[in-house]
């Protein structure tokens, strides 16, 4: 108990050490664009007085979210209830002449009268910036300008970019090449519902490539497929430096989500000196259109093949891997070819 | 008690931070004072109560669901992870209930627990529960099966624990003629369908198939606002079976080989090396899954509007319960069942199978981000892994005949344990700033380094029974034998500026650096340049584009690395570290026709040209004219359309999508050491090279609408389509003329083989259609019904669908049936609101 609880000291206080020597008096990042408020009030009634018109549902969902808990000191209605997250909007709630417009909160997040991205961001990062969200202001989305509330929901019950099965959704609005990729033969279970893009990815930005959830790309596969980690015996080169070099994770018109089929995939690297390169025509499994044996030259000239030998089998979906079946790694003496 | 003296610990370690989370909250309240607002224009009675009124009780709300399906067919194709392969009825369910205490209050507790696809192996549930911001706790289980066939016919009886065994009833007889078709090379095919014909009766269909159950666990404890420290724990268990298949092969006698010295107890011979992989023999068999995998994880985490930070630790293990395993060789006059009456002549079993072993690894990750300005943020990552893999030795062969010769038994003894050890570090450091109000720029360092410290072994093997020893095709080379721990490292350079032109309108350009290096590179390793224009820009609310040109080039450097098996003896060029131009064009545009309707227009063009081979050398036709991938394109494009409706009862969307996938490679024949031991290729008059392109389309099509027709109806319906079409063209290759004049017979049966025909496309064609319909008696009870209709038609050459008497005569295959398939599926159910 003694060296857990020095372990937790330790490490807090290595968090702390940063602190100490960086942080000044914190203030709220924003970006220069967004007009910091300089005599910002706040409605005395909070929620209720924003609930006078906005009494309705998506509006009033918010208040059965982790947003709108005034005992949690985190959250916007713990500071200023909707005003929290909108801002001091005295001249929204104020009264407006007739056939004037009236003048819209300090922060609108959506519609065609959207307050800028970064300013919208700004207000989300003010509490959303750690874990997950470390990287955001390097990943792509932000750096394409994405608005965190283009794919998240605040005043709903349950977000639907949070939740497995309705998560695709959201993301093959922009990703539209992913949404025909979930349907094709070889495909990852997303449109059954049992796998969501954030399985993979982390859409807040990650510090390795294509924003994954873990730093590789063979890390992120590891999460599931944990038996391909190894290291093994006998490695082979391809798969230990990247799944992708063989496997589209999005989805494939060949099975196991393979970029080509085998032998032409295993071809991309692997040339001559097996005497199963080509494979065509009269190799096809099953053929029987020569059944005549190849005994003479002249029958081997008319297509006859040396029917049994493997170059038929390297047809057949399995292909190379046939024989070389432990193709991601060998524990066997005698898997140097992955043979075993 | 404990957990008093951890938060005491942790609170003292983080003192210091008191000054500056104070400065923190002071600085958030001086955004401004309080005011209460005048309403005029709103009358007195429409005032609601504010926060001095009695809180409301916690809110909470609670349905479930229950029904039944029923499918039409059975497809495992359609069910394969859904769960559902089988036609028939089935119960479903699900709930979902949920509380929360009432925003006004000072109270923080909720829970939540959701239940989805009850009655199915895709079930699933949810549960949480907590204070938030104080602490919470979740529970989470996943039930995810796969299916891959319920046809797949094979002659082993078990699935692979310990030793696999011939189905019940099979006779030697059976085996013994089968053996004598295929144990040398065949010369007629009907002799082949007849022998496999008699093995026919004792082949068995298993279902391959697996399910995955997971179960996870997490606890959050938020210290103070700031600190928060998670861990969690999971378990998934996953079990059934993958489709394999085992090779044995044709050895002559019995001789142990390590490395490149040869050791024999019956002395070398030339015979000793061969293998000859035109006469190996093949099974299809239902491999065993057994795994079992832990995760555990704990992290704490520091967030203020200035620095956040994180230092966590993650344990994962991986525990496979059958790393190895016996088959015996249906080849020999094997029959059903007991061990010693299965090795006539010896060689009945052979050397074992290794199945994924056992490992784990230990990591530490650590995090921080910090803003020195508003606008200007470092952010850093570090992760440092350790991964061991310690399993047992997998024998090199359990074959009895082999190890009655005691000194093959003694040589084997002398194989040690593999020890598998694997550092992973990886790095990363990221600045983003904006100098000027319009300019932002960003620049990053990648690290990924790849230490493999595991031992290097030269196994003994026996070459009859454990297959890939040196012989015919595996030309042994000074340290053949040995072990090649795959270390290497990757560095990336990334810089990134932009410039904001017009209000809605920014450009921008990267540079990116990407170096790699390793051990049995075939170089030192390559480097890539890449750079990136683009521009995105925006007019009103109406239209937005962007369009991103990137031009990469991709070279080797270095010598060429001395590769361990010889001066690249089999031709192998990675495409992956080949010298490569990628030229790609990214386009997106959305359009607002108008309020209601959207129209996007997306595409993605990619060329990768991959120039000549990493060594260009006069002496080997191979490299000097490029080998591997030449060519590779990709293309897709395609158009969305969304509508919805001003009062958002109806929304519905069109999408159409157009990919073409194309890779052409080449090759070279080289038969000079191949069966007929002849060059005979190289000869005047003949081409040994040829080349391949493939071609892959496909086109996607989906329509979807949503409509709430009343308050108390609502209908669903979604459409998807796809079609795609994989072909092959050929050119080049052995000339068929120069096959006729040759005279060599055994030489022409081989070069036969070598001949370029064309082959079938592969075609498949999707139609998915689904009816969905909710219509509420009251606002508490609903009545839910489903109707969907999914048709899928496959053409392979891959599948021949004959029966397994008419594949190959020395390869068992597994003849599954036919994918394509339609299935109707109709359901109803009831939803009930508390």
């Amino acid at each position: 108990m003694i060296s857990r609880t020095l372990l937790i000291a330790g490490l807090s206080g290595l968090m702390a050490l940063p602190v100490v020597t960086l942080a000044p008096a914190a203030d709220r990042p924003t970006d220069p664009e967004d007009a910091a408020p300089t005599d910002a009030v706040y409605a005395a009634r909070g929620a209720d007085s924003c609930l006078r018109c906005h009494d309705q549902p998506p509006a009033t969902l918010v208040l059965h979210g982790p947003h709108a808990v005034r005992g949690d000191p985190r959250t916007p209605f713990a500071q200023h209830d909707c005003e929290g997250c909108h801002g001091p909007s005295a001249s929204h709630m104020g009264a407006v002449g007739p056939g004037r417009m009236r003048p819209l909160p300090a922060v609108v997040f959506s519609g065609p009268n959207a307050s800028p991205v970064a300013e919208r961001n700004a207000v989300c990062l003010t509490c959303h910036q750690s874990g997950l969200r470390m990287t955001w202001q390097s990943g792509q989305h932000a750096t394409s300008d994405t608005a965190c509330v283009d794919c998240h929901r605040g005043h709903t019950r349950r977000d639907p970019v949070l939740v497995k099965r309705s998560q695709p959704q959201v993301c093959f609005a922009c990703h539209q090449d992913r949404r025909a990729d979930s349907i094709k033969l070889s495909h990852h279970p997303i449109r059954e519902g049992k796998t969501a893009c954030s399985d993979c990815h982390n859409p807040h930005g990650s510090p390795g490539q294509a924003m994954l959830r873990e730093n590789t790309v063979n890390r992120t596969c590891y999460l599931c497929h944990a038996e391909k980690r190894g290291p093994f015996m006998w490695e082979h080169l391809p798969v230990r430096e990247s799944c992708v070099n063989c496997h589209d994770p999005h989805g494939s018109p060949q099975f196991r989500l393979l970029h080509q089929r085998p032998p032409f995939l295993c071809q991309n690297c692997h040339d001559r000196r097996h005497n199963s390169n080509p494979f065509s025509g009269n190799n096809l499994i099953g053929a029987n259109n020569n059944p005549a044996p190849p005994s003479s030259a002249a029958a081997a000239a008319a297509g006859v093949r040396a029917f049994g030998v493997m170059n038929s089998i390297m047809l057949s979906p399995r292909s190379c891997l046939n024989c070389h079946s432990n193709i991601h790694g060998s524990n066997s003496p005698s898997g140097r070819r992955f043979l075993r | 008690m404990t957990s008093k003296l951890t938060v005491l610990a942790a609170g003292l370690a983080g003192l210091c931070l008191v000054p500056s989370s104070s400065a923190a909250q002071d600085g958030d309240a001086a955004a401004g004072g309080e005011i209460d607002y005048n309403f005029p224009a709103f009358p007195a009675d429409e005032v609601q109560p504010d926060a001095t009124e009695p809180v409301e009780p916690p809110r909470y709300s609670v349905e479930a669901t229950t029904g039944i399906r029923y499918q039409s067919d059975s497809s495992v194709l359609f069910g394969r992870y859904r769960g559902t392969p089988d036609d028939g009825p089935t119960a479903i369910g699900g709930f979902e209930a949920r509380g929360r205490a009432d925003w006004r209050s000072d109270d923080t507790e909720y829970w939540e627990a959701i239940g989805t696809d009850l009655g199915l192996p895709s079930r699933s549930f949810t549960g949480r529960y907590g204070y938030q911001g104080s602490w919470g706790v979740e529970f989470h289980y996943d039930g995810q099966p796969f299916h891959w066939s319920d046809s797949f016919k094979t002659i082993y009886d078990t699935s692979g624990n310990g030793t696999l065994v011939a189905n019940p009833g099979t006779t030697s007889t059976a085996t013994a003629t089968f053996n004598a078709g295929s144990g040398a090379q065949l010369t007629t095919q009907s002799n082949a369908w007849a022998n496999s014909a008699q093995l026919e009766p004792f082949l068995e269909t298993r279902d391959i198939e697996t399910q995955r159950d997971l179960f996870e666990g997490g606890l959050t404890y938020h210290i103070d606002n700031r600190w928060t420290f998670r861990a969690s724990a999971s378990h998934e268990h996953k079990e059934g079976t993958v489709a394999s298949s085992l090779l044995f092969g044709q050895g002559f006698g019995i001789t142990v080989r390590q490395g490149n010295a040869l050791f024999s107890p019956t002395g070398a011979s030339a015979n000793a090396l061969g293998f000859n992989c035109g006469i190996c023999q093949l099974v299809y068999y239902a491999q065993p899954v057994d795994y079992d995998t832990q995760r555990y994880e704990a992290s704490l985490t520091f967030n203020s509007p200035k620095l956040q930070a994180q230092l966590a630790y993650v344990f994962s293990k991986f525990s496979n319960a059958d790393t190895s395993f016996d088959a015996l060789d249906p080849f020999t006059g094997l029959s059903g069942s007991n061990l010693p009456n299965n090795i006539p002549g010896g060689g009945a079993i052979r050397a074992a199978y290794s199945l994924p072993p056992s490992n784990m690894e230990h990591q530490v990750k650590a995090a921080i981000g910090y803003n020195f300005t508003p606008t200007t943020r470092l952010a850093a990552d570090l992760s440092y892994s350790l991964a061991l893999q310690d399993g047992d030795q997998v024998p090199a062969t359990n074959n009895p005949a082999s190890l009655y010769t005691p000194s093959v038994a003694a040589a084997l003894q002398n194989n040690d344990d593999f020890e598998g050890r694997l550092l992973n570090l990886f790095g990363n450091v990221v600045l983003t700033a904006m100098p000027l109000p319009k300019l932002n720029v960003r620049a990053s360092y990648t690290i990924d380094d790849r230490e493999d410290q595991s031992s290097v072994l030269t196994p003994f093997r026996v070459v009859g029974d454990g297959i890939g020893a040196p012989g015919r095709g595996f030309s042994p080379g000074p340290t053949s034998g040995d072990t090649h721990p795959r270390s290497f490292q990757s560095q990336r350079v990334k810089l990134t500026a932009g410039y904001r032109i017009l209000p809605g309108t920014r450009v921008s350009a990267d540079y990116t650096f990407t170096q790699k290096s390793g051990d049995y590179f075939l170089s030192e390793g390559t480097q890539e340049h890449a750079a990136t224009g683009r521009i995105r820009s925006s007019f009103g609310d109406w239209i937005s584009g962007s369009l991103a040109y990137t031009h990469a080039i991709r070279e080797p450097f270095g010598p060429l690395d001395p590769h361990p098996l010889g001066d690249n003896p089999y031709g192998i060029v990675p495409y992956f570290q080949s010298e490569r131009t990628r030229n790609q064009l990214t386009a997106h545009l959305d359009f607002m026709v108008t309020p209601e309707v959207t129209v996007s227009l997306h595409g993605k063009a990619t060329l990768d040209d991959y120039d000549l081979p990493i060594a260009p050398d006069d002496t080997n036709p191979v490299l000097t004219r490029g080998a591997g991938r030449r060519e590779n394109t990709s293309l897709q494009i395609g158009p969305d359309l969304n509508y919805v409706s001003r009062d958002g009862t109806l929304s519905a969307y069109l999408t159409y999508s157009f990919e073409r996938d194309f890779y052409q490679s080449h090759h070279t024949t080289t038969l000079a050491d191949d069966t007929a031991g002849n060059a005979v290729v190289r000869a005047a008059g003949n081409d040994p090279h040829y080349s391949y392109r493939d071609t892959q389309v496909t086109h996607t099509a989906g329509a979807g609408a949503e409509w709430q027709v009343t308050d108390s109806l609502r209908l669903g319906l979604t459409y998807s389509y796809q079609n795609g079409n994989l072909s092959l063209e050929t050119e080049g290759g052995v000339n068929p003329a120069y096959i006729a004049a040759t005279a060599d017979t055994v030489g022409a049966v081989n070069l036969q083989n070598f001949r370029l025909l064309p082959l079938p496309d592969v075609t498949s064609e999707l139609h998915s259609v689904s009816l969905t319909a909710e219509y509420s008696f009251t606002p508490k009870i609903s009545l839910l019904a489903g109707y969907a209709f999914e048709h899928f038609n496959f053409q392979d050459y891959g599948f021949d669908y004959r029966a397994i008497n008419e594949t190959t005569g020395n390869a068992l295959l597994s003849g599954d049936d036919d994918l394509s398939y339609g299935v109707h599926v109709i359901g109803a159910a009831v939803r009930v609101k508390l």
